[in-house]
């Protein structure tokens, strides 16, 4: 008796699992985009900061240049742009690196969705058994 | 209505004066050593079992281990993991310092420029150092960008040197912006509650989401920072 309830028990576990498995697994490939698009705002707050830092920096130097050797507006201007072209630089790499993660995610959800897949028809055998017993 | 900015005040706890130097505890530091002395208990108490099978607090403890050791072997690589105690200790203490900011008359010491931008630039300078200690002279190559005309060279070093410099200031504004700005808005939305009267309900409800936004931004910035960290590494050791 006991160990026909052990067992009862133990379908209704799996039971229960295979329904959070398809829970789970319905909406794949919508997790992950999801939760990027949160993230969006930082993202574009961490891009921001990237351009204004490496200007700041160039116009600082720019002004300590002019007021050391005294040649005023020359060198802030020079180093203006400068700081502009190494915030555009800053901006590409972080944006290059936001595209490589993201493409990282898309393998990895590639790679788990064969593996669901093949789990699938384990789930679909499981369940048409649950009501016959 | 209470003063949005008031919370960032520092006040002098403890006068101390050594030698004309004012090395006073003030709030700031206060949280500064609460936080060293909450991340020690956090890790020290619950490896103190050391159990094979761990138990919640054990497993949240290998967790932030397994956590920071993991961003830095895929960031860095093995060579990495030379820098592991200073890459954890950096991300317990800021992660530990936005959480301990978030609790009621709490003092947020990450929402300060000048300790994020201390912690940004022993990271700059740390980095730097390791770069010529494992490159020697050949460090300064990473300024020269590869299969570019040595006459635009004129042009991208330079640039490729003021965006080195940036990293300090784009790594410790990131930072102090986000805990400032989250601190303000909390605040703000926490005046508006009792002069509302009944109608306060809703600049509450804001203020409780608001508390879990923060509680995400205080571990996305940790982990920001850190990941970061793991960049700078990974540029110094392995030249692109």
């Amino acid at each position: 008796m006991p160990d026909d309830k052990d067992q009862s028990s133990h379908d209704d576990f799996d039971a229960r699992l295979a329904k959070a498995r398809h829970a789970r697994h319905g909406p794949a490939g919508q997790e992950p985009v999801s939760e990027s698009s949160k993230a969006g705002v930082s993202q574009a707050f961490r891009i921001g900061i990237d351009l204004i830092s490496a200007l700041l920096v160039g116009t600082f130097i720019g002004w300590f240049l002019d007021d050391w050797l005294g040649t005023k507006p020359w060198f802030l201007l020079i180093f203006l742009l400068l700081g502009g072209a190494a915030g555009m630089l800053n901006v590409y790499r972080t944006a290059m690196r936001m595209v490589e993660e993201v493409e990282e995610e898309i393998h990895a959800v590639d790679k788990k969705a064969p593996k669901s897949a093949q789990k699938e028809p384990d789930t679909a055998d499981l369940d048409p058994k649950q009501p016959e017993k | 209505m209470a003063n949005p900015i008031e919370q960032f005040e520092i006040k002098t706890l403890v006068d101390i004066n050594l030698g004309g130097i004012d090395a006073s505890l003030t709030n700031a530091g206060a949280f500064m050593v609460m936080t060293v002395i909450s991340v020690t208990m956090f890790l020290v108490m619950g490896m103190n079992k050391r159990a094979l099978v761990p138990g919640r607090w054990q497993s949240m403890a290998e967790l932030s281990y397994e956590f920071v050791a993991g961003l830095l072997k895929d960031n860095v690589g093995a060579e990495g993991r030379k820098y592991f105690p200073f890459v954890f200790t950096l991300f317990m203490f800021i992660f530990f310092a936005n959480l301990l900011g978030l609790m009621p008359y709490a003092f947020t010491f990450t929402s300060h420029i000048i300790v994020t931008f201390v912690l940004a630039m022993v990271v700059f300078i740390g980095v730097t150092v390791i770069g010529f200690a494992v490159h020697g002279m050949k460090f300064l190559t990473f300024f020269v960008p590869s299969g570019v005309p040595s006459v635009v060279l004129i042009l991208m070093v330079p640039i490729e040197i003021i965006s080195y410099l940036s990293r300090p200031i784009s790594l410790s504004v990131r930072l102090f912006a986000n805990m400032t700005a989250g601190h303000i808005l909390m605040k703000v939305f926490a005046s508006f509650i009792l002069p509302l009267g009944i109608l306060g309900i809703a600049p509450f409800v804001v203020d409780v989401a608001l508390v879990g936004f923060e509680l995400l931004v205080a571990f996305l910035q940790a982990y920001v920072f850190t990941v970061l960290t793991c960049l700078y590494l990974n540029d110094a050791i392995h030249l692109h």
